[in-house]
This record gives C-alpha cells, structure tokens and sequence, in this order.
C-alpha cells in the first residue's frame, strides 16, 4: 500500500528498499520534510532535491551529499536537541525516523548564505600549514590568535547536559567472528554456521546485503538481495549464530580481540523503556573473517567538491536502494567500467545521462550495456571542472590522455555527476592487528597482507580485491569453510551460484585532472579537511616528504572519515611530487577507531554513583538510621559523623570526640583488611614480612606490624593476632587491604614457596566496631559473656572469645584513638546485632557512636599514623618507629634499610605542631619553613601531614615530618601554604600529644 | 538490652524488593533474580604435595571426593556442593542439616594435614539468577564466556563480575540454567543494583 509523501519531486514512483505506506516526517535546519521507512537521512533529503548538506571546514564552501556510506566526508550534521545533541553525525549512517531533528553545520547565518564563506578569498593564504607560519608573530600574540581560531575550528557543538540514555558493555566469545554482511561475509557466515561453529556475524547498517542491496544482478535467476535475504534467514535460524546490525567493528585489539558498538536505539527518537541506546561489545573470537569490502575512490579534479557531485556506487545506491531521482540530467566520470552501472542506474530513473571516461572505446561489456540503454558516452575525456553556486549545472570535458588536455572545452549540462576512480579495499581492522597494506599495480590500490598480523584473520571479498560477486561469495564460504576445518570440523558442502560477472576492461588510473587554462583551480584530495592537490605539492616543497608528517602538515586523513576517501589520492599525488613510487612513499598506519565511538558507551552502566561499585558495612542501615553522613574510603561507604539537630560537622565530631573520651564511643570498622592465616610456617612467615619480629607472639595476643617494600619504605600497618597454634589474624588499613593481601600472596608463592601457609581475605565475613573510651570495658562487660574484662583478665594487646546471647564474638583490646579501647569482631551476619547490643549496653555511660572524622581526630591527638603519613616516602625510623625495624632477622625492605639515603639523619621525621597562637588552622600539605616571606622550594624543611581541631587540647593540631625533628621540640617554625598564600607560626611538638605514657590504653593508673 | 538473636541478617536486607520489574515482555519476565542466604560456606585451601591425603578426608565428610579441576563441581550428600575455585581450593556450600558441623567435621577430618579450613559463609552474598535473559545479563557483566560447551553446568568460575571479584557458579535443572554469583558480601546491594538494572531490559521478576 502507497502513502506517498507530498513534496518528494526527485522520488520514483516505484523500486528500492524503502517501505512507501510508512512516511516519515522529519526536519533539516528548520524546514519539514518527507521520507519513508527505510530512507536515511541522506536519501531522504536527496529525494527531497536537497544535494547542499554542509559547509566545509576551512574555506566553507557548499558541499554536497557524497557517498552512502561511513566514509561520508561532507553530509555531517548537528543530530537531535537539548541533552541527545549529537554533532558530526554521517547524515548517510543516519535512519530516518518519524520526528528526526538534524541541523547543518558550520554556518552563519544560513548553509545556502554563508558569510565565513569569504576564507575563500583569503584561500591563496590559508593553505597547508597556514597558522604555523601566519600566527608566528608577535611571539606572545598567539594566546590572542587562539580565541579566534579556537572560534573558526571544529563543526558542530556538542550538548553540556548529561547524556540521559543507557549505555552497556558486553562481552562475547565466538569460534569465528565475521565482519561485514555482504555476499562474502554472509557466505563466510553461512559455511561456518553449516559447520556447526559459533558465528558472529555482524554489519553496520540495519540491513544486510552490503552491495547486494543495490545491485542490478540476478544470483540463481532471482534479484541479488534475495539471496542475501535466503542465506540471512539460513543464518539467523542457527542456534549457535549471532546476527548483530547496527554493529560496527571499530577495532582490532591483541589476542583475537574485537571492539564492537552495537546502535540499539540510534534509529528510533527515544529509546524505549530500560533499553539502552548502545551496547559495546568485546567480543573474543578464536578466528575473524574480515568481510569489509572496498570504499569507492574519488576523483581529484578542479571544483570536484561542488554538491551534486557524488561517488558512481552512491548514485547506484541512492537511486536503486532507495528510488531517489538525483536530477534531472546526470553525468559519469570514471576510469573503469564499473562506473558504467551507475549511468545505467540513472538511465533507469529516465535521466539522461554522459559518461566521460578517459579511456579509448574499451568495447567490453558493461560500457556496451550502457550504451544500448541509451547512455551518452565520451571516450578519451576528462573531466577538467564543473560548475555552479550551490549544485552542480554543467560539467566541462576536454580530451584528454589523463594529463594533458586538447581540443575545445565541451560543455554538457548535468545537475548529477557519479566519479568512480577505482575502489580502495577496506584494510583498516586488519591493519589494527599489524597487517601491512601491500600496494598492487595491477589493481592501483592496498591490499591487505596477514604475514604479519596478529590476530588470527582472514580476509574475503573485496577488501581482499576480489571484485567480482561470485568471486566473492565463493572466498567468503571458502574462509568459513577454512576456520571449520581448522576446529576440526566437517567442511560444508560447496556453494554452487549462478551468477553473471561480465568481463570488465582494465581500468586507467587518474590520480589528478589538472585545471584547464582560465578554469577554477581548487581540487580537493581531502573533502573533510579541504586539503587540496595544492596542498600536498606545498607540503612536499616545504619538506614534508614523509607520508606521516604530510598527513600532519596538510590534516589530510583526518577527522571523522580518517582518509577513507582521500587516503589513496593522496600518498599517489605525494608520489608524484616526489618523483617516486606509492610504495616507495608507503601509507600511514590505521588505528581504531574505524568511525567514531560515542564516549557513553565506552562508560557503559559504570558513570556516576555506579562509576566503580560501592562497599557498605554490615551495620549500614544503622548508620543511616541514625543520620549519618557518609564518605567514600576507598569503594566503601563510611560512617563519616553522626550529626544531631543543630550539629554541623564540626560540632559534631568534636561531640563524638568529647564524649568518647569523657565516657564510651563506638565506630564501625568492618572497612579494615582481614586475612586468615593458617599453616605450620604461619609464624616463620610472618617474621619474613613484617620488620617487626613475631615468633614470640603468644596464642591470645595482638601484635602491632610495620610492613616494609623491598626498598625498605613502609608499606602498610595493622595488627595481628594469634588465635592458634598456626594460626593468625592479619589486619591491614581499610585503604590498602588488597593490595596487602596481593602482597602476602606473592610473597607466599613467589618469594617463600617452601613456607607452608595459607592465605585467605576474610574482610567480608568479619563485621567490627571499635569501642573506646574509659567506660569501654564496662560496657563490653555488660553486653559480653565468657569475658573477664578486668586489667588482668584481658589485658593490654589480649585477644578472647565471648559471646552476646548466644553470638560468637572476637574481643580484642586494642586501641587507635588512645584511650582505653577494645574491638570486637562478630561474622557479618551478627554485626548488626551486636552493635544494637553494644548500643544499649553503652547507653547508661551515654554511648555515642562515632564516625571517620572523630577517628581521625583521635588518632592525630595520639600521634598514630595513616596512610598521610605512610606516603611511599618513609623508613620506620621517619614515623619515630625505628625501633620496629629488627636487627636480629631478615625480613622483606630490611637489607636496603640500610642505604646511604635512608639512614641519612636529617630525614624528615614525624612531629607534632601546635599554632603559637593557639588559633590559626595548619592546612595539610603546608610546608615547613623558617621564614615564609622568603621561602623557596629549596628552603623547605618538611611539611604537614595531618592536621585537624583538637577538642581534647582546645586548639588547631597537627602531624608532620620535619627534618631532626624530635631533636627540635620546642623551636617554632612557619607552616606556609603558597596556593593560599596563608602562614602560620607553629611549635613543634612531640608527635604524641594525648597520653603519651600510654597510661590509658594499658589501664595504668593516672600520673600520680 | 534488646533480644539479641542468632538470625543471620543478609547484606541485601531492604534492598531485595519482591515484584515484576523492567520492561513488560509479553511471555513474562525474562529474568528472575532470587537470593540465597544463610549458606554455610567453607573454604578448604591445601598444599598440593598432600592432595592425596585431603581428597579422601574431605569425602568422608561430604560424601564425594573434592573435584580435582578448577572449575568442576560435585554434589555431595545432604544437599552439600563442593566446588573447585582454585588449585587445590575447594569450596563447600551447604544450607542443609550438617551446616553446624561441618567446620568441625572438617578440622577433625583433615587433622592429619596442614590443609586450612575457613569459614567464609557470613562474607559472601549469593545472588542466583535464572531465566531465557541470565546470560545476556551476565554477559554484561564478566569476560567468562558461558556457552554450555565452554561453561558446562554443573560448574564454577572465578572472574570479574561487574567489577568486583567473585564466584559465578552454573547448574542446570529441568533444562534451565541458573547462576549462583557468590560475591563479597559487601558488594551485595551494589551488584543487586547493577544486575536489576541490566535485566530491566528484559524485565525481571524478584523474589523473597
């Protein structure tokens, strides 16, 4: 059923793949228009005699629609508004959908006028390498330049508001993964399926067929893309097949890896409920056919951008795919006789058409096929330009060999031209994995060479120059057949089609038509880049012989289209003007992408809160009950303070300090690394890891560890207890848990192999909190059976058992805030019910639960050290624990502890500081100074590592390391902060400020 | 002093939502996500030269022999699985009657070597997953490939899972495959996150 669309003049009636009961509505820069399903962007607007798509990069000229594929050069718009903007998007990848919204770019006011369009007088000036030698001088006058030029540079403009669709990542495996769905992939597919083999096969149009779609030829008496439709559906019923469309593979990576960007939902306005809009797929395949096919090569001749002008299979495609009439008279200019098809695709749609081909009367058949339909033909012409404003009006042809040009100008009125210089075979993914591009004279274009490919790949088609159709159905189910075999497999029965590849003629190779006298000049190798023919000979005059360093100088291959088009022309016309061959010129390398990939699904799920998955403790829910605020430790989710009403955050952890040091407190720190370790060796190896000795740790006890690297800086620290013969409880800082426990495993099996120990993470299993302050003992008592919780029965470093009701839990005492302090470990599963427990038991001594901020304090009041401290700097002796480094054994750090640098005596070595004034704050990171108004870098004599307010003294403190710095206590020295530019007089004090007898944590009474 | 009790609390209390969620396919949801918790767990870590004196004193109490190949699985008796997650790692899932002594069981059995038995069960989540979509949801989620010829069911793999390290586990009854993520417990809620979202494509079903 026909619905046909109003205001479609350049729509025939019948023919293509487009569905003419489904209109679709759609807007280009403001105006409405018509399409139909199936339509992209570009055919719709071609059918809607729109050819002026955009304005180009450096010179702005109008340019048209060129090609149908992804190599599209010109045809780039603005996609869609508000948070979907999406510039630079192909206009030919883009399927046509009701409401779609796209917008030219790079134009002012209007495409049709545009006023940037005055660089092309300036043209003369703005050739290759125009800012390096334009913008030189005055020296510093670039900063004023690079506005401007920051202004004129880019197409299109991205949106600022967050993207608000759904992205994902996947992973496949597969036996054969094939790339491309035309007549070679789909046959690839097709053996390699028959097989039994697991098959990916992928395309990156919506539908299948590649060149098939829009070739006139008859495969087994029957239209060439019914075929594809039969091996399709073949292909599709397997069950150990995966069709992708809307699939690109953008690159080939080490180890059989592919990337892949599967568009979901690109070609619909909004994706539908909780689908994403694209899934990127890495898929791991044991083998890859690459199935790619060739790009059509452009012609280099004078005003060869004008819109109208277009690549022979674009015509072919626009015209029998999608039953666009391009114009009203067409012209051909190519070099083979498959540019041919294209005349006869026009002649189809009753357009007269010329072809200008430069070489003699070839008699071969499909020139002869054209003629008899009625197709004009020039034989031994170029063409040397063409004409008009905004689309092309007349076309000029000259005789000509290719080079030099005689006889009068012909003029022949065309509003089309189709060029066809050959076809460029589609290497990119296999040059990813490293194969080298191997220039064919016979065929004037690079073919792949795997000899030194790493990845496991074959090639088949015409990305392997095999250009004829059954030549490359026969390769494709060749290469399946192949990979079958090597899986060893059953091969398929061969294919047999019938199907008529007419002789062609050798083609003439034409890299460039020089400009006729007192014609236009400009021709363009590089449409996107509007680098010219002019450019490259500048760039070789200049120096830059070097393929790579012309490609830099003159931009050429750059941008969206990575010199799909323009590659080839290019490296010849650089040939030339160095007098040498292609292959002694060579070719750059490609890299992925292959088109461009969309950063959100490179972030799949994983942005925002889900940007890395989050931790939370056992006791969670309590702690956000009970309003707290929470900060990120590494992936977990901690209990920062616990605010009451009215508390900021600095009333409220110097509360929780206050009460914890008046009475009890209580802090979950189930965040902190635990390993069990087990085995008859487990003290030997603990000797071995730690610089502090172990051996004599007794069943029952904690021990505090200092964990050194190799060259002797400290690594880590934690306690560590014996609950066994053989065996122990390891802790390490919440921040460093697994890297410590990456450690101890390559300790245990690369280090000391004959050491018999196990190592096992047992973060997880174990929930704790962390009880201080003077009524602790009374409150665990209360809550804990099986415990004598006196100075005798548990004392300083113990570790026992108990139980809450009928709950198993570990009590051991020690202490990081320095008060009187014990843990107490439960499995997970209890933890809340034991901090409920512990709760009620604390609440007649006013419990207060505290959070990291308070814990922090605590420790800083304490002299304890964290990972501030413990910087990949320092030797135990700078943390003032030099004493732990043993010299009665060797262990992991202790030989290079004894380096010239490292026992060197003014190293930076922990202190305390106080504010002279009692007030001002010492920012963390300030450096330490003797006079800050004329501190320089070389005059810095340490700097602050921890600092906070300490309720418990009243004022601003801090931890530091300061060169000699226990034999300065009492000096004053300046904290200097140069990004704030703020100065504060300190004295330095010991680094233990709060009980430093240790009194408190061993129960001992107060100084008497 | 409240009543303390032995009930173990799972990490994916008030996360775990009962319902029909994601999009509405017309034969139903495509993907059911069920939680498997109070599982005691074990872990047996032994060294290599005495693998021929673990794999009978392990038998006795699970009633099979611990599976020698990293990645098989073996049911033993009274619903007890074991799992092979390592070289000569093994793991021992039970909800069973045995589970209150099985730890012991185990230390007792394996007195006569040096091999380590570990209580693992309160620090993972396990999280099973089943319908026609669990794979392409956990193909979102970790590089193990899990075609039925590479990742035969009954079987095991530790990998990436969405991130965080774990044991994805495959069973197959009445010709449907399940998954069993066994993940650190403090992952929990964030993995049920990722997972519901992936599966809202292909809506998804939540049971208690």
């Amino acid at each position: 059923m026909s619905n046909p669309c109003p205001n479609n003049p350049y729509r025939l009636p019948t023919g293509g793949l487009i569905d003419r009961s489904q209109q679709r509505s759609f807007v280009f820069d403001g105006i409405r228009y018509c399409g139909y399903q199936g339509d992209t962007l570009a055919s719709a607007l071609l059918a809607n005699g729109v050819h002026l798509a955009g304005r180009s990069f450096k010179y702005h000229r109008p340019r048209g629609i060129y090609t149908d594929g992804p190599e599209e050069p010109n045809a780039l718009v603005e996609m869609r508004i508000g948070s979907r903007q999406e510039p630079n998007t192909r206009a030919t990848t883009v399927e046509l959908y009701d409401g779609l919204i796209a917008r030219s770019q790079n134009r002012f006011p209007s495409l049709s006028f545009d006023m940037m369009a005055v660089n092309q007088l300036a043209s003369p000036g703005l050739v290759a390498g125009f800012y390096y030698k334009t913008f030189m001088w005055p020296k510093k006058g670039w900063l004023f330049y690079e506005w401007f030029i920051r202004k004129a540079a880019g197409l299109g403009t991205p949106t600022l508001a967050a993207d608000p669709d759904l992205y994902e990542k996947a992973h496949a495996h597969c036996d054969v993964l094939v790339v491309g769905g035309g007549p070679a992939g789909l046959a690839a597919a097709l053996s390699a399926g028959r097989a039994g083999l697991r098959v990916i096969l992928c395309d990156e149009r919506a539908d299948f067929g590649g060149s098939l779609r829009y070739d006139e030829r008859m495969i087994d008496g029957r239209p060439a893309l019914d075929w594809a439709g039969k091996a399709l559906g073949e292909i599709s019923a397997m069950p150990d097949v995966t069709v992708l469309r809307r699939t690109t593979a953008y690159g080939v990576y080490d180890g059989n890896t592919v990337g892949l960007v599967e568009r979901v939902s690109d070609h619909v306005p909004t994706p539908a409920p909780f689908q994403v809009r694209q899934r990127m797929w890495t898929v791991r395949a044991q083998k890859i056919i690459l199935a790619t096919g060739a790009i059509e090569r452009p012609l280099v001749f004078p005003n060869n951008d004008k819109p109208g002008v277009m690549l022979a299979s674009a015509a072919r495609s626009y015209t029998r795919q999608y039953g666009v009439k391009l114009g009203e008279k067409g012209a051909v200019f190519t070099t083979n006789d498959d540019g041919y098809r294209a005349a006869l695709a026009m002649r189809e749609a009753d357009m007269p058409v010329t072809v200008i081909d430069p070489r003699p009367d070839t008699g071969s058949a499909i020139p002869d096929l054209a003629r008899k339909a009625g197709v004009e033909i020039l034989n031994g012409h170029v063409v040397t330009s063409v004409s008009g404003r905004l689309r092309v009006r007349e076309v000029v042809a000259m005789e000509s060999d290719g080079k030099t040009h005689k006889g009068t100008q012909k003029r022949i009125s065309a509003d089309v031209v189709a060029v066809s210089g050959g076809w460029t075979p589609t290497l990119h993914l296999a040059s990813h994995a490293g194969a080298k591009a191997v220039w064919d004279e016979e065929m004037s274009c690079f073919l792949p060479d795997l000899a030194k490919c790493r990845a496991d790949m074959s090639v088949a088609g015409s990305v392997n120059g095999t250009n004829t159709l059954s030549g490359a159905i026969q390769e494709g189910y060749e290469a399946g057949a192949i990979a079958a075999r090597s899986f060893g497999k059953t091969m398929p029965d061969p294919i047999a089609v019938d199907v008529v590849d007419p002789a062609e003629a050798p083609a003439q190779v034409v890299w460039r038509v020089k400009a006729a006298k007192g014609q236009p000049s400009k021709a363009f190798v590089d449409f996107q880049n509007d680098a010219t023919d002019k450019d490259i000979e500048i760039a070789n005059r200049e120096g830059f012989v070097s393929v790579e360093h012309m490609k830099r100088y003159t931009t050429l291959g750059m941008a969206t289209d990575q010199g799909k088009l323009s590659n080839v022309n290019g490296l010849a016309l650089l040939a030339e003007a160095r007098g040498a061959s292609i292959p002694e010129v060579g070719t750059t390398t490609f890299r992925p992408p292959y088109t461009p990939v969309a950063m959100g699904s490179f972030a799949g799920r994983h942005k925002g809160r889900a940007l890395k998955p989050t931790r939370r403790t056992p006791m969670h829910h309590w702690h956000e009950a009970e309003g707290a605020v929470f900060v990120e430790a590494g992936l977990w989710m901690r209990a920062q303070y616990y605010p009451r009403p009215g508390e900021d955050v600095h009333a409220s952890m110097r509360r929780e300090v206050r009460m914890t040091r008046a009475s009890v407190g209580m802090c979950d720190v189930s965040t902190l690394g635990k390993i069990d370790l087990q085995g008859p060796d487990a003290a030997e190896f603990l000797n071995k890891v730690y610089s502090n000795g172990f051996k004599t740790l007794q069943i029952g006890k904690a021990r505090y560890g200092l964990m050194l690297r190799e060259d002797g800086i400290v690594y880590d620290d934690g306690t560590t207890s014996r609950l066994g013969e053989n065996h122990y409880l390891i802790t390490t800082t919440t921040g460093h848990a697994v890297q410590v426990m990456s450690h101890l495993e390559y300790c245990a099996q690369v280090e000391f192999p004959d050491l018999n120990v196990q190592l096992t993470s047992v973060t997880d299993h174990w929930a704790a909190m962390s009880i201080a302050g003077p009524k602790s003992s009374d409150t665990l008592a209360a809550a804990i059976t099986g415990v004598d919780f006196s100075n005798e029965g548990l004392p300083f470093m113990g570790v026992v058992d108990g139980t809450v009701g009928d709950i198993p839990v570990r009590v051991f005492r020690i202490s990081f805030s320095g008060d009187l302090a014990y843990e107490v470990q439960t499995p997970a599963g209890y933890g809340l019910a034991v901090w409920e427990a512990l709760m009620a038991a604390g609440a007649p001594h006013d419990i207060t639960p505290y959070g990291t901020e308070a814990l922090n304090i605590m420790r800083i009041e304490k002299g304890f050290i964290t990972h501030s401290e413990i910087d990949g700097n320092r030797t135990p002796a700078d943390l003032g624990l030099g004493k732990m480094a043993s010299t009665k054994k060797s262990y992991i750090g202790h030989k290079l502890l004894s380096r010239e640098g490292i026992v060197a005596t003014d190293r930076p070595t922990l202190i305390g500081l106080r504010p002279v004034d009692g007030k001002a704050k010492i920012r963390a990171g300030a450096i330490l100074v003797k006079d800050p108004d004329t501190a320089k870098q070389a005059d810095m004599e340490g700097h602050v590592t921890s600092q906070c307010y300490s309720p418990t003294f009243g004022e601003p403190i801090a931890l530091a390391l300061l060169k000699n710095g226990p034999d300065r206590i009492g000096e004053t020295i300046w904290a200097h902060f140069p990004l704030y530019n703020s100065s504060v007089q300190c004295e330095v004090m010991p680094a233990i400020r709060f009980d430093p007898d240790g009194r408190k944590v061993k129960g001992e009474p107060e100084n008497a | 002093m409240p009543e303390v009790t032995t009930q173990r609390h799972s990490a994916l209390e008030g996360a775990l939502k009962p319902g029909l969620f994601g999009a509405q396919c017309s034969r139903g949801p495509l993907v059911w996500i069920v939680e498997r918790p109070g599982l005691t767990l074990l872990q047996i870590s032994a060294k290599p030269a005495e693998k021929r004196k673990v794999g009978p004193a392990v038998k006795k109490v699970v009633g099979v022999s611990p599976p020698p190949k990293v990645g098989e699985v073996r049911a033993g008796q009274g619903g007890m699985v074991v799992y092979c997650i390592g070289p000569c790692k093994w793991l021992v899932a039970t909800d069973g009657t045995d589970a209150p002594t099985l730890e012991s069981g185990l230390r007792d059995a394996l007195s006569e070597t040096t091999a380590a038995v570990i209580d693992v069960s309160h620090g993972r989540t396990v999280i099973r997953l089943g319908g026609s979509k669990a794979q392409a949801v956990l193909m979102a989620a970790t590089p193990v490939d899990l075609h039925p010829s590479v990742f035969p069911a009954p079987g095991c793999a530790h990998s990436l899972i969405a991130e965080v390290a774990g044991l994805i586990a495959v069973e197959e009854t009445a010709g449907e495959r399940t998954y069993d993520l066994m993940l650190p417990r403090s992952y929990g809620v964030s993995m049920l996150e990722f997972l519901e979202e992936t599966a809202a494509q292909y809506g998804y079903r939540v049971s208690a």
